[in-house]
């Protein structure tokens, strides 16, 4: 054991004790500051920006990507689709990478999609654009096609971006009634711009994790959220008459040179519409080309005057009032005069006596005002509404007009008087067939309608509701109108061309002022013509209307309609398998 | 503790002999015990390894699966896109356009008169008549309506009857032949002259109805096919626009 060293040691020993200690304390601090500027941003991280950057690291790792719905099919009433979905691109190119090789690129567009050469080019050598639409909806067994070409030659700068295609295996044949579907993938006219919610279905998106490279990371997680298919539509039309009667309508209007046609055709039962063709149509094939005209609906949006064929709801009201039979007789004078307006007859006579059953089969405008002064201008005007004169028959096409009737207590005895033959009231195509369904079907108005069902992704058929119906006249009535329209397709009538061998046929022709779809106003000499007509009379089945407007030709009801009526008709009749009843035709004396 | 401090004193100085000879004892060396290590090793190596290999083989089988995944799904896309085209193709055949015209060529004509046949009682309703042609209906061939329809649907047809029968890679081989080589390959020209004539059974069809197409195919379709002018018959026969024979030969 050393002896203990004197002095200074102690004293070192503190002092240097007491600089550890200082030492410490200053670590202690310093690491104490690092660590609370650790926590600080530890809690701005988790705390406070935590979303910010948690969805900052989604995006940098994920990828989302659009799955999009296909868009419903339009059935017809067998299944047939008249409206489909084709997956499609649209080819888009970037000048400043396209334009050097412009006439390469051109080429084999040419030759593989039947592009304009030149055009094409043109597009190809754009300046100051980076994009160009070279061609829309090419369906994507060509364009797969094309760009596998393209790449094989390393021509590089054209790009594909999605752009289905609607496809319509008819063509014209019910475009006004189909629609047509935009760029966008909505519809613009028609049921697709009706029934755009159900038909365009909703989309879908699915979310995957990527690898820094870019790739998938497998069995990761992702997201997927189904596109819901579009809902296709079962419609009431039966493709093979549409197209038959869309183009006797076709032939018609250009053979009388009339402006516009329109060709409807009902099951009077069901109020379901087999065909509704209308002229011009156009070709929904080819959206590119289509105008505003296009786009328009005829037969629910124009409105004008039906003329003559009004004269059966006219009866109707007087025979569900009981002021009319078919022999009731009328004497008819020459000329009728109200509120200093002179009303004549198509032909003129001197004083005539017709039965009621005359004066619709001669279509006598006196008659018809004589008639109905038996009833009050309220009786008349309910009778009108009821048969859905002057509102909207919600078919479900876009666009719909109400046509117009003015309220009985503004009507003049003139406008009494005219109305009770067609004029002075604006019906719409749909508007009127349904009415006059309403007499074929005994007395029973049905509302018209398109759409029977919706076809679900799943496969099932969801009905639609039972259109609305109600009582306009009585039975009694209504076979005695129908039994009286009988005598218009005989000998003696105005329509004898609407007679179907072995049928008995009820019709009714009109001849009405044309009216401007613009101005609204008469336009003096020009004409819009009707046919409308049921059979088998004895016991109705189907309804058929036809109108053409401002024909050339100098064509009535009776010479320029009825006949569309009566290939439409025949058909119909024979497709249903509906077999004459084997009723002999109705004689009742058209004068007395 | 009731313990007295004698008792416990008497306890300790009888282990004090035993602590004593404990005492005595000097340290030894430890005992050296071959603790055998090497299975263990083996065994976690082993572990390691398989698990290494286990994972190498769930990686490439993940892989695979994921190539046949792609490949798979391509396939399918490939499938949905040729059924697609085939659809298009039957709606085309089927329309009532193509329809009205291949009975008309056929000879057939609308019955305007028709005769039902009352199963309950075996009754004939109606008088049987020959049908005379074009009675009724009078349907006008609508040049500008159903044509256009048509033409644009020109440029599918070659593609559309390449697809009959053989897968569609396989369409596009032969038709990316018969494009690599521009102008007169006969090889690919061969190939693709036949599928024209098939295509042509489909275009009379328009070629009745829509006027204006037949030029149309012309263009198209010569520039495309018939450049290695290999086969002729299909060329005239799609053009000519009487096909039945077309349809004989081709189908």
């Amino acid at each position: 054991m050393s002896p203990p060293r004197p002095g200074p040691q102690p004293r070192a020993r503190s002092r240097r004790s007491r600089r550890s200690f200082f030492r410490l304390r200053v670590s202690v601090l310093l690491i104490g500051f690092i660590l609370s500027l650790f926590a600080a941003r530890l809690f701005q991280l988790q705390g406070v920006d935590a979303n910010a950057y948690a969805s900052m690291a989604e995006d940098e790792g994920t990828q989302t990507v659009e799955l999009h719905a296909s868009r419903g099919a339009i059935l017809d009433r067998n299944g047939v689709e008249m409206a489909a979905t084709v997956d499609a691109v649209a080819l888009t190119a970037d000048p400043t990478m396209t334009s050097g090789k412009a006439t390469q690129i051109a080429a084999i567009l040419q030759r593989r999609l039947g592009l304009d050469y030149f055009d094409t080019v043109n597009r190809l050598r754009e300046p100051d654009t980076r994009f160009v639409y070279l061609a829309r909806q090419v369906p994507l067994w060509k364009s797969n096609k094309v760009m596998s070409v393209l790449d094989k030659k390393n021509l590089v700068g054209v790009f594909t971006e999605r752009d289905p295609l609607r496809t319509y295996p008819d063509g014209d044949a019910a475009s006004s009634l189909m629609g047509v579907v935009g760029a966008d993938g909505h519809g613009l006219s028609g049921l697709e711009y009706e029934y755009d919610h159900l038909l365009s279905g909703k989309d879908g998106h699915a979310t995957y994790l990527l690898a820094p490279s870019g790739e998938r990371i497998p069995l990761s997680d992702e997201t997927v959220q189904e596109p819901q298919p579009g809902v296709g539509l079962e419609t009431t039309i039966d493709r093979d008459v549409q197209w038959m009667a869309d183009r006797r309508l076709t032939k018609a209007v250009r053979d009388t040179g009339s402006d516009w046609g329109t060709a409807i055709t009902m099951d009077v039962r069901s109020g379901e519409i087999i065909q509704f063709s209308q002229y011009p149509g156009f070709d929904p094939n080819r959206v590119g080309s289509l105008t505003k005209d296009d786009l328009v609906n005829r037969g629910v949006q124009y409105v004008y005057e039906p003329g003559s064929v009004e004269k059966v709801l006219t009866y109707s009201a007087l025979a569900d009032e009981g002021e009319v039979k078919p022999r009731t007789r009328i004497k008819v004078p020459g000329a009728y005069d109200v509120d200093g307006f002179e009303i004549n007859d198509d032909w003129s006579h001197g004083t005539i006596h017709l039965t009621a059953t005359g004066a619709i089969a001669m279509s006598s405008n006196i008659a018809a005002i004589l008639a109905s002064q038996r009833i009050s201008k309220k009786d008349l005007y309910d009778h009108l509404r009821s048969f859905g004169l002057g509102q909207k028959t919600d078919v479900g096409l876009p666009g719909e007009s109400a046509g117009i009737l003015a309220d009985y207590r503004s009507w003049s005895a003139s406008q009494h008087a005219t109305i009770a033959f067609g004029q002075g009231l604006s019906v719409t195509t749909v508007q009127m067939a349904a009415a006059l369904s309403a007499v074929a079907n005994d007395g029973v108005y049905v509302q018209p309608s398109l759409i029977t069902g919706y076809l679900e992704p799943d496969g099932s058929v969801e009905p639609t509701p039972d259109p609305e119906s109600h009582r306009v006249i009585s039975r009694h009535a209504a076979r005695m109108v129908a039994k009286m329209m009988t005598a218009t397709t005989q000998d003696g009538g105005t329509a004898p061309l609407a007679a179907i061998p072995g049928y008995r046929v009820a019709g009714k022709t009109g001849t009405a002022q044309r009216v401007d779809q613009d101005t609204h106003g008469y336009v003096p000499g020009q004409r819009t013509i009707s046919f409308a007509g049921f059979a088998p009379a004895d016991d109705p089945r189907f309804m058929t209307y036809v109108v053409l407007d401002n024909p050339k030709d100098g064509s009535f009801g009776g010479t320029g309609a009825a006949p569309v009526f009566h290939d439409i008709m025949s058909m119909v009749l024979q497709r249903y398998g509906i077999a004459p009843t084997g009723a002999k035709p109705v004689h009742i004396p058209l004068e007395w | 503790m009731s313990l007295s401090t004698g008792a416990v004193r008497a306890r300790v100085s009888r282990l004090r002999p035993d602590s004593r000879a404990r005492s005595r004892l000097s340290v030894v060396p430890p005992r050296v015990t071959s603790a055998r290590s090497g299975p263990f090793v083996m065994l976690v190596a082993g572990i390691l390894v398989l698990g290494l290999i286990g994972l190498l083989l769930l990686n490439l089988s993940m892989q695979k699966a994921s190539f046949q995944l792609a490949a798979l799904q391509d396939r399918a896309d490939a499938l949905q896109t040729r059924e697609q085209r085939l659809d298009v193709t039957v709606d085309r055949l089927s329309s009532s356009d193509r329809l009205t015209d291949e009975a008309a060529r056929m000879g057939m004509v609308p019955n305007p008169n028709p005769v039902f046949l009352d199963l309950s009682n075996g009754k004939v309703i109606g008088d049987p008549a020959v049908a005379q042609p074009r009675v009724v209906p009078a349907v006008p061939s609508t040049g500008d309506s159903g044509g256009t329809a048509q033409q644009d649907s020109t440029p599918n047809e070659n593609d559309t009857t390449n697809g009959h029968g053989d897968s569609a890679g396989q369409n596009d081989t032969t038709n990316e032949h018969g494009d690599s080589t521009e102008n007169g390959d006969s090889t690919g020209h061969g190939g693709a002259a036949t599928h024209d004539g098939g295509a042509a059974a489909t275009d009379g069809g328009d070629s009745a109805t829509g006027h204006g197409d037949s030029t149309d195919h012309t263009g198209t379709d010569n520039s495309t096919h018939d450049g290695g002018g290999t086969d002729s018959h299909g060329t005239a026969d799609s053009h000519g626009g009487t096909d039945s024979t077309a349809n004989g030969r081709h189908r």
